[in-house]
Parts: C-alpha cells; structure tokens; sequence
C-alpha cells in the first residue's frame, strides 16, 4: 500500500510537472508526515527534484526521457491494486472487439510516424500479446475483465496490462509438474505448448520473443513473481519480488 | 483459386478471427474447388499477419488441401515471421 501511494504522487506530479506540497497533501487527503516520506524516497530514488525554498518549494519529475510517462506508469498502478477498478476509458478495452479497433489505430498511428515493416511488425506483436490476454482469461478474470493498453508512440512505449490467471496458472494446466512463475514463463517463451491444448496453438510468445531480439526492441513481461526480459538481442529471465496479477508487458521499441 | 487473404481484413490478428475466416472460407470460397486445383495464397495488401490468425486458417488449409497449397511470395514483415514460426 506504501508503494502504491508512492507510485500515485509520482504519476501525480509527473501529470501536473510542477507542484506544491501543499497540493499533493491536499490532493491525496493523507498525511502530511507519510506524505514527505514518500517525496523523500522519490527524491532519494532520482525520480523527482525539489526545487525552491519554504514556504515556495516545488517538486518537479526529472527527465521524462528518464522514466516512464504518466499514462504507462498508471498501467502499473492499476495492475498493483488489490482492488480491481475499472481503468479510464481511454486505456481501457474490455473486449477483444475494443482492442481491436485500437488495434487499428495503432496501426494508422505508427504508419504516420514510423516505417511499414516496423508498423507492421509492432502492430503484430501488440495484438499477439494483447489477444493472448483474451485467449486465456476469457470467463476467467480475477476482478476487471479485459485489458488495459496504451501506446506512447512519441516515447516510444506502449503497455499492456491484465488482471487475469496469469502465465503460471495457464501453462500448469499442460504442464502440472511446474512449480513456479519463472519456469512458466520461461517454458511460455520457449517450448512450443498450449495452455488450451489440445487446440492447435502455442506460437503467439515464441513470435513475440523473435521479432524483440530480431529488431533489438526492448521488452518487460512480468506475470506472478518472474519476468522475461529481452534486451540487445538477448532474452533473460528473472524472479522478482513485486507481484504481478496477471501480466504487464513493457515494450520499448 | 486465388485465395486473396486481404478480403479477410488488413489486421489478421486473432484466433477467433482466423477460426471465423476459415468456416466462411469453407463454406462459401472452398465448396466449388475442383479436384487437385491449386489454391494459390496471395498476402497481398495484408498489413499485418500474426501467428494466432495464421494457426486457425493457413495451418488448417495446409492440413486440408496438403500439396493444392501453394503460399505466393510477400515481403510483408509479419507474413514472413509468422509462415516461419507456424512451420508450414
């Protein structure tokens, strides 16, 4: 919860770039005490600067290049709740047919700005990973059924997040014998299998994982307590201690 | 025949849209096929193929019509990486 309301006042301060602490306090209605620590750490953390003398101090983000915008760090907030809520409506697509139409916006968005292999290969990706949310968690979601999905194209980033079963729930049904969310994703990454054998399937992370280290994009995608990391070219895998409901998948491109 | 994939839509992304795109397939394209003819697969105007989509329609087609198959080149990217990684 600490962390979750650390996260809120970055992404706030982030969206409003210079405020006051006044502001914060008054906007999250909490504690003013609780409230300078988490700046404290943000600050401690490089995330944020303080600038100013009492009574005039401000708090700033630093470099956005440097971190995340608002709009994709909200992606993580809303996966990190305990609560499921619905999330705005513009990143919000609570059906297949939703994020399809998004889909093609993406598309005519990057087309604008970017090359065609490279529009069309990002787009193919994000639907791989975004239909895969539907493919699996359909009549299965813990809380907000669907996904959210936003795409920075000026950073060059785009999120896709999900409050389903997640990988290890999915691949334990085809493989009992996995004990944990790394050697889940590892194998989702890796091995040809189904989480809905015996239908013909199983291609979808493999593609994703093929096309990242081809075009040397840069991809995060935590489910449980693992991530698979593609970075230069090469993929990795970790364990990590925050906990993903679900999946969130990070790319950079 | 010439199976023009683009009448199926410029994004072909989704299993259920490949599995859709198949029964239509089956039920209004395929029922005049005569014995051992051709269907040549054309991706042309394809933006986006991705291996879901491609499971559910190329991979059943392949299985169904086996050597009447035959996949017309494309540069398309996303064509290229998901024939590759459906292996057909």
């Amino acid at each position: 919860m600490k962390t979750d309301t650390k996260q809120r006042i970055l992404a706030y301060i982030i969206d409003n770039k210079r405020v006051s602490p006044k502001e914060i306090v008054s906007y999250f209605g909490l504690n003013a005490t609780g409230i300078f620590r988490h700046l404290g750490d943000l600050i401690k953390q490089g995330l944020i600067i303080k600038q100013g003398k009492p009574p005039k101090v401000f708090y700033l983000s630093m470099n956005n290049k440097k971190q995340d915008s608002s709009i994709i760090q909200n992606g993580f907030i809303w996966n990190e709740n305990r609560a499921g809520i619905l999330p705005p409506s513009e990143v919000y697509c609570p059906t297949r047919d939703v994020f399809q139409a998004r889909l093609d916006h993406l598309l005519a968005d990057c087309l604008r700005q970017f090359d065609e292999n490279l529009s069309y290969l990002l787009t193919a990706v994000v639907g791989e990973i975004g239909n895969n949310s539907f493919d699996h968690n359909l009549g299965n979601w813990r809380d907000v059924a669907g996904i959210y999905f936003v795409a920075d194209l000026t950073a060059r980033k785009i999120l896709i997040s999900d409050r389903g079963q997640g990988i290890f729930a999915t691949i334990k049904r085809v493989r009992p014998e996995i004990k944990n969310d790394i050697e889940a994703i590892r194998i989702a990454f890796t091995e040809r299998i189904s989480g809905r054998a015996p239908e013909q399937r199983g291609n979808g992370l493999k593609f994703v994982k093929k096309i990242f280290e081809q075009q040397g994009w840069q991809l995060n995608f935590g489910s449980g307590q693992a991530v698979c990391h593609i970075e230069s070219e090469l993929t990795s895998f970790a364990n990590q201690k925050k906990e993903i409901r679900g999946i969130i998948a990070l790319i950079k491109f | 025949m010439k199976l023009e994939l683009k009448k199926f839509g410029n994004i072909l992304s989704s299993r259920p849209a490949g599995r859709d795109a198949w029964l239509s397939a089956q039920a209004y394209l395929f029922d005049k096929l005569k014995p051992k003819e051709k269907i040549e697969v054309d991706f042309s105007n394809v933006s986006v193929l991705s291996p879901s989509w491609a499971e559910e329609f190329l991979t059943q087609l392949k299985k169904k019509y086996l050597e009447q198959v035959v996949f017309l080149p494309s540069d398309n990217p996303s064509v290229k990486a998901s024939l590759e990684i459906i292996e057909i």
